[in-house]
């Protein structure tokens, strides 16, 4: 239990790019049609792709 | 962060989850079939309409509605509404301007021939089941306002998780699951990822699902105040003679809305109407504005013109605030997004339950210095 203590800002780094990025793509799925939706539906999947990558990295 | 600073926000996020949990719950197991309405329905009713004389010319809509008077002698138009992608209209009558909802006669009826086009409804039961649960748990307006509050409660659970991510996070990297020391840590460490990952979509379905619970009175302001309004300063006597051509005055209200389709008509004497006037109601063809509807009255003695208002803001938060709640605006692929995080807010909820069992077994004390580093 020797590790380094995290900075706020490191705690929260990816939490705040996951909510920004989550955001931006739920607003503009309301703001555009056809291809444009793809895209900003990637954006709201971000935060889903994070979760299951961090559950399967240490599964095998 | 102090170690007395953490249990406050502890104590916040313990209690403000506490109490809405079991209700969460029950959202988020009802929502998710319902976020496939839509394809559910498409589903159980595998036969695909089709118009008698497709491309063939539309009757009139004067035409369409004595049809649709003609199925209850005496019943008089309250509301007729045009389908989106069909070449359908929808008519909905009464046996008197004033008699209760539950004698509602509706139908829809084929343009192209006047044929009644029979209700898609296999499976509607079920999904109408859910669909109450969902928004006032077959209460009313105070089931509506009680489940807001949850989602209050909902979005203090959300802030307070994230405050206290904080101190769970100084000796663990983003992502970091404890998998082996024991079962308490691993779904803490679940219960974080799962919680500060989908912060962004958690806080918007539950904001716009609180806005949604006050859409009772949302309406009810703008009928009583805008819309009413608009609506006295026209009030007259009720018509004498019989009403000008139906078809004139929407011709006459999309002329006076550029830009704008069809929604619905909204007829003399009826709720969202005047006396004497034919209240139409057109909206925009983007995304954005395709959920916002402007009103225009048409004096339905002679078809002219005299008004029209545009949504007053809250109105207008509401609209916006259903797609963002259903997820049915970006295609199938963001309902997929919709039901996986619905699923982890299922996790997340159900080992929060099970975090506050385990605290409770080894006290809160324990707990949250093996847990949670206060700042020296």
């Amino acid at each position: 239990m020797n590790k380094p203590r995290n900075s706020l800002a490191r705690i929260f780094r990816v939490p705040l790019i996951l909510l920004a990025v989550s955001l931006a793509g739920l607003v503009t799925a309301l703001l555009v049609e056809g291809h444009g939706d793809v895209i900003a539906a990637l954006a709201v999947a971000a935060p889903v792709a994070t979760i299951l990558f961090a559950y399967f990295r240490r599964r095998r | 962060m102090k170690t007395a600073t953490i249990r406050g926000w502890a104590f916040v996020h313990k209690w403000t989850s506490l109490i809405c949990t079991l209700f969460l719950l029950m959202l988020c197991v009802t929502g998710l079939p319902l976020i496939f309405h839509d394809e559910i329905d498409g589903a159980l009713n595998k036969e695909v309409w089709t118009p008698a004389n497709p491309g063939g010319p539309h009757l009139t809509l004067d035409e369409i509605l004595a049809i649709a008077l003609a199925r209850r002698e005496g019943d008089v138009p309250i509301f007729l509404s045009f389908d989106i992608d069909r070449p359908v209209v929808n008519v909905t009558s009464l046996p008197s301007i004033d008699a209760p909802p539950s004698d509602m006669l509706f139908a829809s009826f084929d343009l192209t021939s006047g044929d009644v086009v029979p209700p898609a409804d296999v499976g509607e039961g079920v999904m109408e089941f859910l669909l109450q649960l969902h928004t006032d748990m077959f209460l009313g307006l105070p089931g509506m306002l009680f489940l807001g509050f949850m989602g209050l409660l909902f979005v203090a659970a959300i802030v307070s998780g994230v405050v206290l991510y904080a101190p769970f996070m100084t000796k663990l990297d983003f992502g970091e699951v404890r998998r082996e020391k024991s079962a308490r840590l691993k779904w803490l460490d679940y219960h974080n990822l799962l919680g500060v990952a989908a912060t962004g979509w958690l806080l918007v379905v539950g904001l716009t699902g609180v806005v949604n619970t006050l859409e009772k009175p949302i309406i009810d302001a703008w009928r009583y105040t805008e819309l009413a309004d608009l609506v006295s300063e026209h009030q007259g006597p009720p018509l004498t003679k019989a009403p000008a051509s139906l078809d004139a005055a929407v011709a006459r209200a999309v002329e006076a809305a550029p830009g704008m389709e069809l929604q619905f008509v909204s007829f003399p004497g009826s709720p969202y109407s005047t006396n004497a006037h034919y209240a139409v109601f057109l909206h925009g063809k983007t995304p954005l504005t395709e959920r916002i509807i402007t009103p225009v009255l048409i004096d339905a003695a002679d078809g002219s013109f005299e008004g029209r208002r545009e949504m007053p803001w809250y109105v207008k938060a509401l609209s916006l605030s259903r797609p963002l709640h259903f997820g049915d605006y970006g295609g199938l692929f963001l309902k997929i997004l919709w039901a996986a995080l619905d699923i982890f807010t299922i996790i997340v909820l159900g080992s929060g339950v099970y975090l506050w069992l385990a605290k409770k077994r080894v006290g809160e004390k324990r707990f949250l210095s093996e847990a949670a580093v206060p700042a020296e």
